[in-house]
């Protein structure tokens, strides 16, 4: 007898729909097609933001407002988070506002460390100056609750072994009242705790890029207005890619890469420290900073197609389970 | 560059091979991950913690001779080395001093943080919005009535939706048991259906994410590596 299609699908073989998903990713990724989504509220926010706090420094030179950077994230979830980490610090380092970094987990020093230098050699920021990396400044509590008065002397150093009093950037930014927002990334429950301390305790801005899967979690906190913002998985960080690409395009042009090299080639005096970052790039470091810069809107290309695809799949099989119960009954 | 970038995707690989079945490579890479994490977080753990919060500031209080400063730094170093008696059976006692003076204080500082955070303002969200105007708003009805449009909808329903969603699931949660009070048997429904759209808006967020780290893999193997191979190979 021959076997009906609904018994047929109710069969195949999970390594079947694995090839069929890799190629349905592959396509357009490989095609390099990009998404343009719609910018939400809650995205907008963070940049609006980021763009008040520009203002703010505009009409306070002596007195400039900070963005604090918590990377609460690891290698296993920086596929997704990534790419919104280095919108928002594109956004920050674009609009010339000190920039303070630091990671929550041990397994995160090096991705904070990377990612923070790879964005700030972008825009030849100097650091000390502009921007520092605080490292891994345990316990996180602790940390959080020495921001209130003076960061400086729980962090007596900086990652790099700098004293924290020698760096210009922390004598004007040592606690909450020169940080403007707390961008927290994250793939855990962090948000929550910066919105528990920084939030109630202290007052701040909460502005949350968090993965797809935390995202639904954290919407009671921004109907409350306990978070600012929030960037939730891949298609957020889209949208804050697409704001700060039209950002970057109204401010430097679309040669990117060209204003990239001119940073290197116009200053003849020597300011970056080479441990941090060496000016000037190679061709591949060029490529990667290139293609960054679409990270977030590529990856979405694929993921509507993947989406596509399980929907598909979702419908063909509630319709064989439809067309299965049927013929029992008949039978 | 390409030698590093080429092993990160050998190993990539080795993993996704699982998918196929449980095989010596998976395992290789598995264990490997798990050696090079722990000597990494001992190594960080060393010039993060021990250097930067013990010796760092040791070192910096004699040398700017702020000896005040340099006793609470002893003091707290040899409380904190008091948690090492856990190794002993005979003085393990002594770590529950360390052990009080921690959870003493963080209690004192999470109780009443966690407390405004997740329940007060959270409950007060669910009554009032930012504003501080009611999220039962019959005016917002009103202005939906006079001039319909999908702005002036979304702001009147919104409100008593969410107001509505949250007392149905409480009592959905509250009285799971069998219950024959007409008030519970009326929330079961709509706090199910309430449920759903949140089960299945987590699910969608989820297969998103999940989605994101094959993405994001299969751009490091194919926009990174392999133009850099061809870059190399090419000369």
């Amino acid at each position: 007898m021959k076997t009906p299609w609904y018994e047929k699908i109710a069969s195949v073989d999970k390594k079947i729909l694995y090839v069929i998903m890799f190629v349905v990713v592959m396509i357009p990724l490989l095609a390099k097609w990009t998404y343009n989504p719609d910018v939400m509220d809650e995205v907008q926010d963070i940049y609006d933001e980021v763009e008040e706090i520009y203002a703010y420094n505009l009409a306070n030179p002596d007195a400039p407002m900070g963005i604090l950077f918590s990377f609460d994230y690891g290698p296993s979830t920086s596929a997704e988070l990534d790419p919104m980490m280095m919108s928002v610090l594109r956004h920050a380092f674009l609009r010339k506002i000190p920039v303070v970094t630091w990671v929550a987990f041990v397994d995160s020093i090096d991705l904070g460390k990377r990612i923070t230098n790879f964005i700030a050699k972008e825009y030849g920021a100097v650091y000390g100056e502009d921007f520092v990396f605080m490292g891994y400044p345990y316990p996180m509590t602790a940390a959080v609750v020495a921001f209130g008065s003076d960061v400086r002397k729980f962090l007596v150093k900086d990652f790099y072994g700098n004293v924290s009093t020698d760096l210009p950037l922390l004598n004007k930014i040592y606690n909450y009242k020169s940080i403007g927002l707390i961008v927290t990334v994250s793939g855990t429950s962090m948000p929550r705790f910066w919105v528990t301390y920084a939030n109630t305790l202290y007052g701040k801005k909460i502005a949350t890029g968090t993965t797809a899967v935390s995202a639904a979690d954290f919407y009671p906190f921004l109907q409350t207005k306990q978070m600012i913002g929030m960037m939730g998985g891949l298609r957020g960080a889209a949208e804050y890619e697409k704001l700060v690409y039209e950002l970057e395009t109204e401010l430097i042009g679309t040669d990117t890469e060209m204003y990239m090299q001119s940073v290197y080639k116009q200053n003849t005096v020597q300011k970056w420290d080479t441990k941090v970052f060496t000016p000037g790039y190679t061709e591949e470091e060029l490529r990667e900073h290139i293609s960054t810069r679409m990270t977030a809107r590529t990856g979405m290309a694929s993921q509507a197609a993947a989406h596509f695809f399980v929907i598909f799949l979702i419908i063909l099989a509630n319709l064989g389970y439809f067309f299965k119960r049927r013929a029992e009954n008949k039978r | 560059m390409l030698f590093w970038y080429t092993v990160a995707v050998l190993l990539s690989l080795a993993i996704f091979s699982f998918l196929w079945k449980d095989n010596p490579l998976y395992k290789f890479a598995e264990h490997l991950f798990v050696g090079t994490m722990v000597g990494y977080t001992i190594v960080m753990v060393f010039s993060q913690i021990i250097m930067r919060k013990i010796v760092d500031p040791i070192t910096l209080a004699v040398h700017n001779h702020q000896y005040l400063n340099l006793i609470s730094l002893i003091i707290a170093t040899l409380i904190g080395l008091l948690y090492l008696s856990r190794f002993s059976q005979k003085a393990q006692w002594v770590s529950r001093y360390p052990i009080s003076i921690t959870v003493g204080f963080w209690s004192g500082y999470a109780i009443v943080t966690s407390f405004k955070t997740n329940i007060l303002t959270q409950v007060r969200g669910t009554v009032v919005d930012d504003m501080g105007a009611p999220l039962l708003n019959g005016e917002l009805l009103g202005d939906f009535i006079k001039s319909p449009s999908w702005s002036s909808l979304d702001l009147a329903v919104s409100g008593p939706l969410l107001v509505f969603g949250v007392i149905v699931v409480l009592i959905y949660f509250f009285f799971s048991i069998k219950n024959e009070n007409p008030m519970v048997r009326f929330a079961n429904k709509p706090a199910l259906l309430y449920l759903m759209l949140g089960f299945g808006a987590s699910f969608g967020y989820t297969f998103m994410g999940r989605i994101s780290l094959f993405i994001g893999r299969m751009n490091f193997i194919f926009n990174e590596w392999w133009p850099l191979l061809k870059q190399t190979i090419g000369g």
